[in-house]
């Protein structure tokens, strides 16, 4: 299954929440998309989860290709500076 | 007296003077004034500026005291950055010569740019009209910017107070939001196109969500490359969205027009990208909280008509039989909270106490071994049932009388009552959710009262 974007995620879910509200589902179709949106909410939360913050900047090496490396911020508060 | 001046006049020397023609005392004017001055730079004012049919151009360059001819030969003119007007400032490198034909003396120009704020402005105001009619400023360009992007690509320079800026921002608002910075010149000599370089390879790139392209402020001079053809050109084709930042609240640069958001500064541009990661939490709670609570309705909803069912006089007995497809929702209910992660619980602390209410609610366990097949036939007959209930609308009635009877706002007659915030029109369920001086609402049982925070507590 092809990774489900963040937003699409989150649209789903709050057109679920919507059709739920509206009541006009019968009781499998509700629950079949329940389902559908705990599996949007489980997908939020495990970008959400996963994600970390990178600060890095491109340069070019030797070979004059563009890489990325960390950009030193030399914010205090920050500890993970250094790799 | 006027004697004597005419014998002075009239005056002939014995030794014969070489007599020039027209042609070489002109000519020897030349050599020497072209001997003079090879080349020379020149600043002033342009005037009586015309084009010939040939492409050549002539004007007039003067100061408050002087003026000079000049001539610009069409291949000169072609390569030049700005088309001259009169009242133009402009420095130029010309040779003076003299146009013998004339007895004019004149300049040959070479090269010549614009001087002065004036001259810059018209270079802008040139630029900015060509790109406006070619289309690049059109709101149907104007790409949207992603809710949450999670990679920012910076294009800026990397010694500069703008990238400190931005970095302080993001980190404040979104902690997961990712920043890769294309260190770039900002100014001077060569910086539009290393900036235009830089929205070109962030470009390439599959994992960059949104671009922010700029620097802080500075003179108008110093902000010159984003008003540079090429930077406007690369932020017309960049895929990803732009937006534009550079430091200076009055000013627009072509940069701003073209991009497809324009932000007063650096910081503000990192504001306008980067939501907080509290309220996308926040939101995705919501949601999610809201789901269940539906999904919870959904089941009492369908709990009752099974129980008004059972109550019905012509159909007592398997009274058991019937609760178990309720409880197969539960069960399902509970499998699939389970599958949630804890943390998307966590903040509401009720999230957690609807599934195991869910999950108390189920009827007699002595019941959960009863066979799948009979679970599917019961299934079946309660269908049936329920078009029947269909065909007596009447009794559903009841059945939403009893159920509204459940409603929140029926506690509101046992003294209890609903805050909601006056802005928001949501309930105000936390103390965290006002400020002191926030009017809320709160319903009574009888009527509403609108009152004013005086001070909040946790």
């Amino acid at each position: 299954m092809a990774e489900i974007k963040f937003e699409k995620a989150m649209n789903r879910l709050e057109h679920i929440v919507e059709e739920l509200e509206k009541g006009e589902l019968d009781i499998d179709k509700s629950l079949e998309i329940f389902e559908e949106g705990i599996k949007m909410s489980r997908v939020c939360s495990k970008k959400l989860n996963e994600a970390e913050q990178k600060i890095e900047k491109l340069t070019k090496n030797q070979k004059g290709e563009l890489v990325t490396e960390l950009f030193p911020t030399g914010v205090d508060e920050d500890t993970d500076d250094e790799d | 007296m006027t004697q004597a001046q005419s014998q002075t006049a009239g005056h002939i020397p014995e030794e014969q003077p070489h007599v020039y023609t027209v042609s070489e005392i002109t000519r020897d004017v030349r050599a020497i004034l072209e001997a003079a001055f090879e080349t020379a730079w020149i600043e002033g004012e342009i005037s009586n500026f015309r084009m010939a049919a040939s492409g050549h151009a002539y004007f007039i360059l003067k100061d408050d005291k002087a003026q000079i001819k000049c001539v610009l030969f069409r291949g000169q003119r072609v390569g030049m950055k700005f088309t001259p007007e009169d009242g133009d400032q402009v420095l130029l490198l010309g040779r003076v010569t003299v146009y013998e034909a004339r007895g004019d003396y004149q300049v040959i120009v070479e090269a010549m740019e614009p001087k002065g704020l004036g001259a810059l402005q018209k270079a802008f105001e040139q630029l900015k009209e060509r790109l406006a009619k070619e289309g690049l400023f059109d709101e149907s360009r104007k790409q949207s910017l992603p809710e949450i992007p999670w990679k920012i690509g910076v294009v800026t320079s990397p010694t500069g107070a703008a990238i400190r800026d931005m970095i302080h921002v993001i980190r404040r608002r979104n902690p997961k939001t990712s920043i890769l910075l294309y260190p770039a010149k900002v100014q001077g000599e060569g910086a539009a196109e290393e900036i235009a370089r830089g929205i070109e390879e962030l470009n390439k790139r599959k994992d960059i969500d949104v671009l922010i392209v700029g620097r802080g402020g500075g003179s108008i001079e110093d902000l010159w490359a984003f008003n540079e053809e090429v930077v406007a050109r690369a932020i017309a084709n960049s895929k990803i969205p732009v937006v534009s930042a550079v430091g200076h609240e009055i000013d627009y640069t072509i940069a701003d027009f073209v991009a497809d958001l324009r932000a007063p500064t650096p910081s503000a541009a990192a504001e306008l990208v980067v939501p907080k990661l509290n309220d996308i939490v926040q939101d995705l709670q919501y949601l999610t909280h809201q789901m269940i609570e539906r999904m919870e309705e959904d089941i009492e909803d369908y709990r009752e008509r099974l129980r008004y069912l059972i109550d019905r006089r012509f159909f007592r007995e398997p009274r058991q039989i019937l609760e178990v497809p309720t409880q197969r929702l539960d069960e399902m209910v509970q499998r699939l909270l389970r599958g949630l992660d804890q943390w998307v619980l966590v903040k509401r602390g009720n999230l957690t106490q609807v599934a195991h209410r869910l999950f108390q609610a189920s009827p007699q366990k002595k019941l959960q071994t009863l066979s799948e097949r009979r679970i599917d036939l019961v299934a079946r007959l309660v269908r049936r049932l329920e078009s029947q209930i269909k065909l007596k609308g009447e009794k559903l009635d009841g059945v939403a009388k009893r159920l509204n009877a459940l409603s929140p706002l029926n506690v509101l007659d046992r003294g209890y009552s609903i805050t909601t915030s006056t802005k928001t029109e949501k309930a105000v369920t936390s103390s965290k959710q006002v400020k002191k001086g926030d009017s809320v609402r709160i319903r009574l049982a009888q009527g509403q009262l609108d009152a004013t925070v005086d001070e909040t507590i946790e």
